[in-house]
């Protein structure tokens, strides 16, 4: 059945490109219908590509080729640390345990999964070796400046809880820095972006070594789950493996994410109509044109998904600073701890991202100048309306969104 | 079976229209896929071939580079023995004093041969034997107690070599005075430091002597597949600028591949304040390589990778040889600022340390991707970092 619905994709495929040709096959209806509309409709940087297959499913002699349960994971992991960094009862060595050696998990799983997210953190060869350092300095952070004083009143300088009136309640430092916020933001561009952007779908990486030979001649490097000897490329593997960063906590068969805490969730929210879509599509694509061999269409592919995720994180970090401008001026300062703290992660996470010319939005040094400004005097406390406004004017310019009005 | 479905349906996607008009010969079987014919294929060097003498670089970098290199090394080898055997007829601390330099003056001139894991290198495991650090103690002290050890067994690996002779001179801990007094007064520790000098002497000679029997032969080998000989030393170059001198002079101690700093891994660190003037030499080294300087000569350049990549890049405005060698003085600046003691930089300034790691691995970008490209030459080996 399956090979004769794809064959018959095919000849539809035809048909539609033939259409000045004149001469018009006549397909079943139930076939079209099986072709989402908004596909053919893309956008019109991938119109003129072929159409990707409906599902991100690949098999060889009907095993599937995809697994990334080292991505789900570490995604889980990163759920669990997100709330271990609210848990004022934890050590610094119970979230360095976590961080660096993948123990002490409630989910039992993950403690023998044998993963860890410390070791993938700016592990790119584009990352600067800084942010590692720089992130695991939150949890010292938490722990020593945060936990010790979880349930004193918080004032300007000083640490505790923070409870804006009949709303939001939050634990911060001195400088009213929401450290879960911060660590967990930091993640979606210092694990989740460098992996995929600068990793798996980097051509350093995908097409390393005899990739390019082994996968045009089928020699396997992986066995999937199921399989009784090695059916998987290098280059199949690392595709997924990038897949797996994004969708790792979530339906791999819908572009419809939204689970866990990182990049899926923002993406998930839908800031910009049809990115989700437009995402899959090029991770299904590009995953396809491995198998047939088509490098370049990959090539494309990983720069919609590079571009795409980048925008997510662009678009965020600039919200978070206008909506915290918003309360700066509603005196609702748990809310612009909240938002401020989501900001810093989150401008940590630019430099992470690529543009159409393959650089960052902002490279580390001009990353570190934004966050440095942010916790100018007393931090958060110091921080006005104005300024903020500027920051978010100043990213906009460079991802060329408009989040003004939002 | 769906990926021949696939294919069935990228055949359309592909061809387009133009399917029924072409050759049918382009619909791919498992056999014979159609390749898109830009990627993965010879671009560039099916006609650089016959004009950039491959030949003629290998040569160059044999005869000027290579070989020059492993005869300075031999030289200070041998002074290094020398002052070995003054030393070890008169405990002075005059005497000893010229043997630690004579060991800094080898360990810098080894700097510029490392690179070259190649050939009989290869097969005698000569860098392994060398070069491991951090040293095992334990190991090294169980030798010496015992004086029973095999030095070809890889256990041994990390007791011997530089970093050994480096250890037993300046001694384990901050008394200067510790190496010296333990060579004075215990004979089985000049048996041990002398029986390592002898050993690198012998191996060096070898892998010279190696060079110098094969090189006409060796530089017969410069077709572009992955077991030619020019292949194989732009790889074994890429290969120790990635490892050898990022990972293990910067990346691992700066705790890059680690949850902490590990200073007990850097280069030198027991004579503690050499480690940036040896990371120095060893840069000098890649720069010569890389632009084509004779080692007998600073003056005289000869065919290289910057030549190479000149004539395939020519008429282009901003060349990658130009980006490379913009990115080496970076490093080097960023070098120059480190503390000569990579220890006390790490405990003063870590975030100094690590960018200077930075800037040396934007640099393997360049090499190992963007070069290799240019010239199309496949990397050998592979970071198995996947899950």
């Amino acid at each position: 059945m399956k090979k004769i619905f794809l064959s018959l994709m095919g000849v539809l495929i035809l048909t539609m490109a033939c259409e000045k040709g004149g001469e018009l096959v006549e397909i079943p209806s139930d076939i079209i219908e099986n072709i989402d509309e908004q596909d053919i409709a893309l956008d019109p940087q991938i119109k003129n590509d072929p159409l990707p297959p409906t599902e991100y499913k690949f098999t060889r002699n009907g095993i599937s080729t995809v697994f990334y349960s080292g991505q789900t994971a570490r995604l889980k992991m990163a759920g669990e640390l997100y709330l271990a960094f609210s848990n004022s009862s934890k050590t610094e060595a119970d979230l360095l345990a976590m961080f660096n050696e993948g123990i002490g998990f409630k989910d039992d799983s993950l403690n023998t999964s044998g993963k860890n997210i410390g070791s993938k953190v700016a592990a790119s060869s584009y990352a600067s070796s800084t942010v590692k350092p720089q992130i695991q300095a939150f949890i010292t952070r938490v722990v020593n400046d945060v936990f010790p004083y979880y349930n004193n009143d918080a004032s300007e300088g000083v640490a505790g809880k923070y409870t804006d009136p009949g709303g939001r309640t939050v634990h911060i430092d001195g400088k009213g820095f929401e450290m879960n916020q911060i660590f967990t933001k930091s993640l979606i561009g210092a694990l989740v972006a460098d992996q995929i952007i600068n990793g798996y779908l980097w051509r350093g990486k995908l097409d390393a070594g005899s990739n390019i030979a082994d996968n045009d001649n089928l020699v396997f490097s992986y066995t999937s789950p199921g399989a009784s000897q090695n059916n998987v490329t290098q280059m199949e593997h690392y595709w997924d493996e990038g897949f797996g960063y994004l969708y790792g906590e979530d339906n791999p068969y819908s572009p419809k994410v939204s689970n866990g805490v990182l990049l899926a969730k923002y993406l998930g929210k839908g800031d910009l109509p049809g990115l989700d879509k437009e995402i899959y599509n090029a991770f299904k694509l590009g995953r396809a044109a491995i198998v047939a061999r088509e490098y370049e269409l990959k090539d494309k592919q990983a720069k919609i998904i590079k571009e795409g995720l980048s925008k997510v994180i662009g678009f965020r970090a600039a919200t978070y600073l206008r909506s915290s401008a918003i309360n700066i001026e509603n005196k609702l300062w748990a809310n612009v701890f909240h938002a401020l703290s989501e900001g810093y992660g989150l401008i940590l996470s630019l430099q992470f991202t690529m543009k159409e010319d393959g650089k960052p939005y902002f490279d580390n040094t001009e990353v570190n100048k934004m966050l440095s400004d942010l916790e100018k005097g007393n931090g958060f406390w110091s921080r006005t309306a104005t300024e903020l406004n500027a920051m978010a004017d100043k990213i906009d310019q460079v991802t060329g969104l408009n989040t003004t009005g939002i | 079976m769906l990926r021949k479905n696939v294919w069935i349906v990228f055949t359309f996607l592909v061809l387009g229209c133009q399917v029924a008009d072409d050759d049918a010969n382009l619909v791919p079987t498992e056999e014979n896929p159609i390749v898109n014919s830009e990627v993965g294929t010879d671009q560039d060097t099916s006609d650089s071939k016959k004009t950039f003498d491959r030949q003629e670089m290998l040569t160059f970098i044999v005869n000027q580079i290579i070989i020059p290199s492993f005869n300075n090394l031999e030289d200070n080898l041998g002074e290094l023995k020398s002052s070995f055997d003054l030393f070890n007829a008169d405990l002075t601390d005059e005497n000893f004093e010229e043997l630690t330099n004579q060991w800094l003056n080898s360990y810098k001139a080894w700097q510029h041969v490392e690179m070259f894991n190649i050939g009989k290198a290869m097969e005698e495991y000569y860098v392994f034997k060398s070069n491991i650090y951090p040293v095992d103690t334990v190991r090294v002290k169980s030798n010496i107690e015992s004086g029973a050890y095999d030095l070809e067994n890889p256990n041994n690996y990390s007791a011997q070599g530089f970093p050994t002779i480096e250890y037993l001179l300046f001694g384990p801990d901050d008394d200067p005075s510790k190496g010296i007094n333990q060579l004075r007064d215990n004979i089985k520790y000049r048996d041990y430091l002398k029986t390592m000098i002898e050993s690198l002497v012998s191996h060096t000679k070898a892998v010279k002597e190696d060079w110098v029997r094969t090189k006409e032969e060796f530089v017969l080998s410069t077709e572009n597949t992955a077991s030619s000989n020019l292949n194989m030393m732009v790889n074994d170059f890429i290969y120790y600028f990635e490892k050898g001198f990022i990972a293990n002079k910067f990346g691992i101690p700066a705790g890059v591949f680690s949850p902490a700093a590990l200073p007990d891994r850097v280069e030198g660190y027991y004579s503690k304040i050499y480690s940036k003037e040896i990371a120095m030499e060893a840069l000098s080294s890649i720069k010569n390589f890389f632009n084509g300087i004779s080692v007998e000569n600073k003056d005289v350049t000869g065919p290289s990778l910057k030549s190479y990549l000149n004539f395939i890049e020519s008429g282009k405005d901003h060349l990658l040889s130009d980006q490379i060698n913009e990115k080496l003085s970076v490093v080097e600046n960023s070098i120059n600022a480190l503390d000569q003691s990579f220890v006390r930089q790490m405990d003063s300034d870590l975030t100094l340390f690590l960018k200077t790691y930075d800037n040396i691995q934007s640099t393997v970008v360049l090499l190992k991707v963007d070069m290799l490209q240019v010239l199309n030459i496949s990397v050998d080996y592979a970071d198995a970092d996947g899950d």
